[in-house]
């Protein structure tokens, strides 16, 4: 799908991009900042489920799990169960959800396959829902929200640094983004990765060659479900509030959606695609009142599917090489 | 108690129904093009709009519910000539992605001509009254009739698959598009049909349903996901076992809200057909389909 780069290119882009996140805050106001930061979520999000979609060849409906779940469980850590707001045991119970929720979904999904396994996915998504609203034992306030779930800023002697609000916020949503990409791509290099690749491109085949894929259809998952927990952990302390709009499988189907807009399998598409979303709809919305920006965004999809198959990034990288060749 | 209980399977076997007639179209669609229709639950929306518009101001329900199902028709081979058959050719995840902008679209536009607050359509007939045999409760005809309408349907579309020309074309092109296609089945048109049959039937049961739960911009998108479920877990093309997973579902529901909250009951209706799925992948009366 994507045509080889000259590395250069590649490198120069890739450097400015960087350069451009890091020093973002400086001359941005507050509001860009936060904006930005929502669509870095969603860029990690995005990433995490492209690893299962389009690296892997897996079509999941259920993310919404590993998304809201891991932020549940920081709800039920900061708030309602024990009220510790230590941030590396926020953050580790995050993580261990959303690698634990993957491995056991992993695990489930592992017995049947395509547009079966999507739905499996998708009934287990509605039951974890519904469980959060039916609110059991009374530690996740059903229909309400758990708010007050941002650990507090770290304080050595008399500076005190906040990485879960702001500016601070921001940093630590961008340092994960970098190293999830990173991760990603050193992922899909090693052998791990050409086994998702190969389990993709033909999974009978593997089979028949006396390859056993569960473990690594699990594995998939697995790492899928944990890096989304980074992204459902930085979304609850950017509004400080877990709500159960985070379990709703809508969530679930949108990911999926700016997956395929951005471009499948293609490292820097979910990016993209996180990004145009987030900011037409914010767009759209301060534009046009009342809501109508759904109409927007429902165009922009329409669009995309007729006039960029393969998603942005495929018709970039086919524009790109040309636009720098002289 | 079991007049409570009696009352409840009633309205799981109406609902029921009118749950089928929903997921009936998108297997068919699923089946033939193998994408995923998100659209469809606005068709339902746009049948139950359809019906309380033309009630509103005509005054006649019937005449609602049957220019109900001919817009829907209508606006489903458009749709289908637009932007389904150009798209499922090339990536059925692609024709998802315009399919649920649509659905944003046609959500919004019922938003914005007939606000967002639910419409009320008045129950037609009143109530029958059982006594005897230790039962003693009445129930609105409306549902009987409305369980009858979707049964006939049902029955009529059941009939088309195993004693049409028709209907056994779209069968063979459901298990094998390319065979079916050097068999001279034209999949093209009958794709064409079918999308027109399935958006017909969504919007036949959007119009019986707005007496029942009251028409709303909301209605599509809370019952599509539930339908997705059904679809699969009834089986590719399969009408029979639609009709089972569409009935289980409903009466599990409301059977168990007697005794349970509608949180506990709906997570166990899911849990059911979660286990239907694992024990039997290609759904309950499933043939081997383009999807495996």
């Amino acid at each position: 799908m994507t045509r080889p780069q000259k590395p250069l290119f590649t490198m120069a882009m890739t450097l400015s991009a960087v350069l451009l996140l890091l020093t973002l805050p400086a001359y941005c106001g507050p509001y860009l900042s936060y904006l930005v930061t929502l669509a870095l979520i969603f860029s990690i999000f995005a990433l995490a489920y492209d690893l299962l979609f389009g690296h892997t060849g897996i079509v999941s409906f259920g993310h919404s799990i590993f998304y809201g779940m891991p932020a549940y469980a920081i709800g039920m850590v900061t708030s309602t169960v024990l009220n510790n707001h230590n941030p590396f045991l926020v953050l580790s119970v995050a993580l261990a959800t959303g690698l634990f929720l993957g491995a056991a979904v992993g695990l489930i999904c592992s017995f049947s396959r395509g547009i079966y396994l999507a739905i499996v996915t998708f009934a287990l998504a509605q039951i974890f829902e519904l469980l959060i609203l039916s609110d059991p034992g009374g530690v996740t306030l059903g229909e309400n929200s758990i708010t007050g779930v941002r650990p507090p800023p770290f304080v050595f002697a008399d500076l005190s640094v906040n990485l879960f609000s702001g500016t601070g916020l921001y940093y630590l949503t961008l340092a994960f983004f970098l190293l999830v990409l990173l991760g990603i791509k050193l992922l899909i290099g090693s052998q791990w990765g050409q086994v998702f690749h190969a389990i993709r491109e033909n999974e009978e085949r593997l089979l028949s060659l006396g390859y056993n894929t569960r473990p690594y259809k699990i594995l998939a998952f697995a790492l899928s479900g944990g890096i989304s927990a980074i992204a459902g952990s930085m979304m609850a302390f950017l509004n400080n509030v877990v709500s159960p709009s985070m379990v709703d499988w809508q969530i679930g189907a949108e990911i999926l959606l700016i997956t395929v807009l951005g471009g499948a399998g293609t490292l820097i598409g979910p990016v993209l695609g996180a990004f145009v979303v987030v900011f037409t709809q914010t767009f759209a919305s301060s534009l046009i009142g009342g809501g109508n920006w759904v109409y927007v965004l429902g165009g922009l999809y329409i669009v995309v599917a007729i006039f960029l198959p393969g998603g942005i990034m495929a018709k970039l990288s086919s524009l790109m090489p040309r636009l720098f060749r002289r | 108690m079991l007049n409570v209980l009696i009352t409840q399977c009633l309205n799981g076997i109406t609902i029921g129904l009118i749950f089928a007639l929903v997921a009936l179209g998108l297997t068919i669609v699923l089946g033939l093009m193998g994408v995923l229709n998100f659209a469809h639950g606005s068709f339902y929306m746009l049948g139950g709009y359809i019906t309380y518009f033309v009630f509103s101001s005509v005054g006649n329900y019937w005449l609602g519910l049957l220019a109900a199902v001919l817009v829907c028709g209508l606006v489903g081979l458009l749709l289908f000539a637009t932007i389904v058959r150009p798209l499922t050719k090339r990536s059925p995840l692609e024709a998802l992605l315009a399919l649920v902008g649509v659905s944003m679209i046609f959500q919004q536009a019922a938003r914005t001509i007939w606000g967002a607050e639910p419409k009320l359509l008045p129950i037609p007939f009143g109530n029958v009254h059982f006594q005897g045999l230790g039962v003693d409760f009445s129930y609105p005809v409306y549902f009987l009739v409305a369980m009858a309408i979707s049964a006939v349907v049902l029955a009529a579309m059941s009939l088309l698959f195993r004693h049409t020309d028709l209907g056994i074309r779209c069968l063979a092109a459901i298990q094998d598009h390319e065979i079916a296609s050097a068999m001279g089945v034209n999949v093209d048109r009958i794709s064409a049909i079918m999308f027109m049959i399935g958006m017909a039937t969504a919007g036949l049961a959007g119009g019986l349903a707005g007496p029942m739960f009251s028409v709303y911009p909301n209605m599509g998108i809370e019952l599509i996901g539930m339908m997705f479920v059904i679809a699969i877990v009834g089986g590719m093309g399969s009408i029979g076992g639609t009709v089972i997973a569409a009935t289980t579902i409903a009466m599990t529901k409301s059977i168990s809200s007697i005794f349970i909250s509608g949180n506990v009951s709906d997570i166990l209706a899911f849990t059911v057909l979660l286990i239907i799925l694992l024990i039997r992948p290609r759904g309950i009366m499933g043939i081997a389909s383009v999807m495996d």
